[in-house]
């Protein structure tokens, strides 16, 4: 080992503390390189090459019942490769593992073994046999959720009938790879579940031989899939189809490709903000080196060292740095990525999700780190390599200091001398204090985007069960009932108060814009279910006219009294003109309400009602579940308890993962910049601190005269991040807004508290490490050492 | 030792002092039984070459630094029984420090850098007299970087005198300085002796400025070799090198 290594490895060891911090932030931003672009790797290829086996389908249409010529029909239109028909059916559950009742959707898988299209991977267990009343093959996440295995049974209402189902196997399915319903945004599989069953036993309990009401196609290359649907979904009209869907707006597809876009943002920004820390850090650590080693370099260079060696030597210390960090990073990514693809893999179901680091991505890392030791290293290297041999000898002049900007304001005119050091400091080194201001801001924001999640939550989940949606449970009926299925409603066991719904697909218009959509009717007294806007307030619906959410009528253009045309996509599907009279500012992207009154008399049916929003007596819970399990009328029913504990369950957990994640990586970058500005504080000013020392200063007024600077860096920085946070919160909901949903802006006192305590505590632990550094000052070592 | 007659208290008293650094694996003797009276208002210098212990025996004096064993006493304080918050109190009230390099701060301009000492001291006089008294009432706005090395000094000077130290003890204060500032400086020293009637602990490795003292100690290798009275002494005018 040379003379200069040793000298390397030695003044690292001296430097620890500000290594350690370099070090956690590189292997931070490392680690999240890795993990998130392992992660995104393996779920991107998992995700093609099982569709790709599978033979997901390109689109996917239903009616209400075709026969099965028209899948000729379909199949011959061009650009159609193949064509699955099949039979669909949504189903009540009694499920042994949950006291309410329980949903699920079965599909028919052909008599003559997989389908064509959405081939199923059977996980374990058997086909189902055909013609089989009882098979069934269930989703994975289903079974996985009650803990079903092939051989247990459990009743399902079909068609009106209650019947024992055995189930035969676990099954995925590429169209179910997260397995929950349209039009919620729940995933309960433990109320909600997909299952197979054989096409000839399903027709018949649905009185669907020779006919479908659910197909699936694929698409020949360079098909133009808008024109595909649109002659399919004129084929299909005159049998009950409300159009067809596209792969990317299927469901499960649709959650998983958007995790997928995710992901692959985060490997970005999350590895981009710890690796600019980094560099930003070992920037001022390693020009403070070089600053204390005027004299040694001057030396080596007096005795011929080239100028190449001197410079290698100290991006030798970001090398080292870098390199510790990068591995330590790269060992934590993959403990990271398991992590993250457990999680994942408890989402989304494929018959092999595993955690693999690509090639790529080790090249990555490795070009990163080196990156990131060059950038570190750069401006410490150039101002060695210009500094004059002899000149470096002598020692430095006094830094020169002028009064601060703020002294030309008369009340800072007098500052007392610690502040006005303090400030002078400060104010002469106005780009490194900026860089460390917008760093601690930076964590800060982190800290407040990422609670905002957690507070946008709660407000939905408060708006959505607290404010709109006050029953009980809703129930949805197999069939459109006439009004007076309310005294059916009112004989279930406990039951308060029932408000009637009415769901009707439609097709609006205005000028050349559609939006495909069910109006949803609104009782005049608001009882139960209500629209809320942003606010909290409840919306007035009007007793006339259509009121569409502010997102929707954006969209069509829309102003309060215009004329739009409703095409009714049941029933005898007449055309009409409704005005618009209100608009709702709601969490959902699209909808349209109506005064149920108002949207019985245009339909002309007398108080037809598709559904009940029921409130009961919370004692009756358990009977009122057992009833309306067996009640065959009953399509399906959401409970209000279940749904929020299935919240709970599903999402509390990797809420608290992430807070800890979101929490623990701002603190680093917070303690980080806070820990090293201060240390190189305390090394650049510990002439000054030992001379205040000497003259008769406490080690706590040392700590403040020190510490001063980095509490207004600090003081000036919390605010900042706040503000960010608060600007990153707004444009949050943006890039999350969907026809579906659309999201609030919640800026909470908690959060911003909570953000601002984090940091300070950071803070405030640093304080303690450096006074602890300040009671050991060396007063005499100090004041001798000229550097 | 006529003067032990004539002062009955003296301001420091030290009774065998020794100080041992360890040095990696030995032991280096920097003070070795070091016995010495210093009375008030007295310039007393310390001669000797470098490492004969002279530092070490004003950071003990001046409360920078503990002797390994012996006694050494600020009149009646036992400084070698004193913990940290004692020594700290004891710079801060009776203690004038003056180093060969400044050690003032540079972000402060001279007036504040008094300012900095009559801030936290009982009965300071008033800073601009101070600076004043070192003959720097035109600079007192600006900042070291704007001062020469010897203005800096008088800062320096300035700043430990501030307060009114009972003792004001100078480390080689003319080391960095050339010949005519030197003199400047130790004429200030001299005048704020005469002054303000403070005892003064000059340290020198320069046997020239030791005749502007009362009293001249001698050091090698850690010890008193000698102690020597000047009947009259030199002012700095008269003092050359």
């Amino acid at each position: 080992m040379t003379a200069l290594t040793k000298k390397l490895f030695r003044e690292i060891k001296h430097l620890r503390g500000q290594m350690i911090a370099i070090v956690v932030v590189i292997a931070c931003g490392i680690a999240n390189f890795v993990a998130f672009r392992s992660v995104h790797a393996s779920l991107s290829l998992t995700q093609s090459s099982f569709y790709n086996e599978s033979r997901f389908a390109d689109v996917f249409l239903t009616a209400r019942r075709a026969p099965e010529s028209v899948a000729q029909r379909i199949a011959d239109v061009p650009g159609v490769d193949l064509v699955q028909t099949r039979v669909s059916a949504d189903v009540m559950l009694d499920l042994p593992s949950v006291p309410e009742p329980a949903s699920g959707v079965i599909l028919s898988v052909p008599d003559n073994g997989q389908p064509l299209l959405n081939r199923l991977y059977l996980r374990s267990g058997r086909w189902v046999t055909v013609g089989s009343e009882s098979d069934v093959m269930i989703s994975t996440a289903f079974a996985d959720a009650n803990g079903f295995e092939e051989g247990d049974q459990f009743s399902a209402i079909i068609n009106g009938r209650k019947r024992k189902l055995t189930i035969v196997a676990r099954v995925i399915s590429p169209e179910h790879i997260i397995d929950m319903p349209v039009g919620t945004m729940i995933l309960d599989n433990k109320r909600y579940g997909t299952m197979w069953m054989s096409r000839s036993a399903l027709s018949a309990a649905y009185n669907m031989k020779g006919a479908f009401n659910s197909a699936t196609l694929s698409l020949e290359n360079g098909a133009d899939e808008k024109t595909v649907k649109e002659i399919i979904d004129h084929i299909l009209k005159p049998y009950g189809s409300i159009g067809s869907i596209a792969r990317d707006e299927q469901l499960s597809n649709r959650f998983l490709s958007d995790d997928i876009a995710q992901v692959q943002g985060q490997a970005i920004i999350i590895p981009t903000i710890f690796l600019g820390v980094a560099i930003f850090l070992l920037n001022i650590a390693l020009l403070r080196l070089v600053g204390t080693q005027r004299m040694s370099i001057a030396i080596l260079k007096a005795f011929g060292y080239s100028q190449s060696a001197i410079g290698l030597h100290y991006i030798g210390f970001a090398l080292v740095a870098v390199s510790a960090g990068s591995i330590i990073g790269f060992i934590g990514g993959q403990y990271l990525g398991e992590g993250l693809t457990n999680i994942y893999a408890r989402f989304y179901r494929f018959p092999a999700l595993r955690f693999d680091v690509p090639e790529g991505v080790v090249v990555g890392s490795i070009v990163l780190s080196a990156l990131a030791a060059v950038l570190g290293a750069v401006s410490a290297v150039r101002s060695v390599l210009k500094l004059p041999a002899a000149e470096a000898m002598r020692p430095q002049a006094p830094k020169s200091f002028k009064p601060g900007v703020l002294e030309r304001i008369p009340l800072f005119r007098r500052l007392d001398p610690v502040t006005a050091m303090i400030w002078r400091t400060i104010e002469r080194r106005p780009v490194k204090t900026m860089l460390s201001i917008s760093m601690i801001a930076l964590a800060t924001a982190i800290l407040v985007i990422g609670r905002s999640m957690f507070d946008m939550f709660d407000l939905i989940m408060d708006s959505q069960f607290n404010s709109a949606n006050r029953q009980d449970a809703t129930v949805i009926f197999t069939n459109n009932r006439s009004a007076d299925v309310d005294n059916d409603v009112y004989h279930l066991p406990g039951v308060l108060r029932v408000e009637p719904l009415r769901m009707v697909p439609v097709d609006l218009s205005y000028k050349s814009k559609t939006k495909r959509l069910a109006i949803q009717s609104i009782s005049d007294e608001q009882e139960l279910i209500r629209v809320i806007d942003f606010d909290g307030k409840p919306v007035y619906i009007p007793e006339s006219g259509l009121v569409l959410t502010t997102y929707l009528a954006e969209k069509l253009g829309l102003a309060i009294g215009d004329s739009l045309t409703v095409k009714l996509l049941e029933g005898d599907r007449r055309t009409f003109q409704v005005p618009l009279t209100g608009t709702a500012d709601e969490m959902f992207g699209i909808q349209a309400y109506m005064n149920s009154e108002a949207l019985s008399a245009l339909l002309r049916e007398q108080g037809s009602v598709s559904g009940a929003a029921i409130l009961f007596d919370r004692s009756t819970y358990t009977e009122f579940s057992q009833k309306v399990k067996n009640t065959p009328a009953v399509a399906s029913v959401m409970m209000r308890d279940a749904m929020i504990r299935s919240f709970d369950e599903n999402y509390k957990e990797n809420m608290d993962i992430s807070t800890i994640y979101i929490v623990a990586f701002s603190m680093i970058i917070a303690f980080g910049v806070v820990y090293n500005s201060a240390r190189i504080a305390l090394s650049e000013r510990a002439i000054e601190l030992a001379s205040l020392r000497v003259l008769g200063f406490t080690i706590n007024e040392i700590t403040i005269v020190l510490l001063g600077e980095q509490v207004i860096i600090l003081i000036m920085s919390l605010p900042i991040g706040l503000i960010l946070g608060a600007l990153g919160i707004m444009g949050l909901p943006a890039t999350y807004e969907n026809d579906l949903f659309r999201f609030p802006v919640i800026i909470t006192d908690r959060n911003l508290g909570l953000a601002s305590l984090a940091i300070c505590c950071v803070a405030i632990a640093t304080g303690i490490l450096l006074r602890r550094k300040l009671s050991k000052l060396d007063l005499i070592e100090v004041l001798k050492s000229r550097e | 030792m006529p003067h032990e007659v004539n002062a009955p208290t003296p301001v420091f008293q030290t009774d065998k002092i020794t100080k041992i650094y360890r040095m990696g694996e030995v032991d280096v003797h920097a003070l070795r039984d070091v016995t010495l009276s210093i009375y008030s208002a007295e310039i007393v210098a310390i001669l000797g070459a470098s490492g004969s212990g002279k530092s070490t025996l004003l950071n003990i004096l001046g409360g920078l630094d503990v002797p390994t064993t012996g006694v050494v006493k600020y009149r009646t304080t036992d400084l070698t029984r004193a913990d940290e918050n004692d020594l700290t109190k004891f710079r801060r009230k009776a203690v004038g420090f003056v180093f060969q390099f400044y050690n003032i701060i540079p972000s402060l301009t001279a007036l504040e850098n008094v300012r900095l000492v009559t801030d936290i001291a009982d009965s300071p006089m008033d800073p601009k007299d101070a600076l004043r008294l070192v003959g720097l009432e035109d600079r007192m706005n600006h900042f070291p970087a704007q001062l020469s090395g010897g203005e800096q000094q008088r800062v320096a000077i300035a700043r430990a005198i501030a307060k009114r130290p009972d003792v004001l003890l100078c480390d080689e204060p003319t080391g960095a300085l050339d010949f005519s500032t030197g003199l400047i400086v130790l004429e200030v020293i001299e005048r704020v002796q005469r002054e303000l009637q403070t005892t003064v602990v000059l340290i020198t490795h320069n046997a020239t400025i030791a005749d502007m003292a009362d009293r001249v100690i001698r050091m090698r290798s850690g010890e008193i070799v000698e102690q020597t009275h000047n009947e009259i002494r030199k002012s700095p005018k008269e003092l050359s090198w």
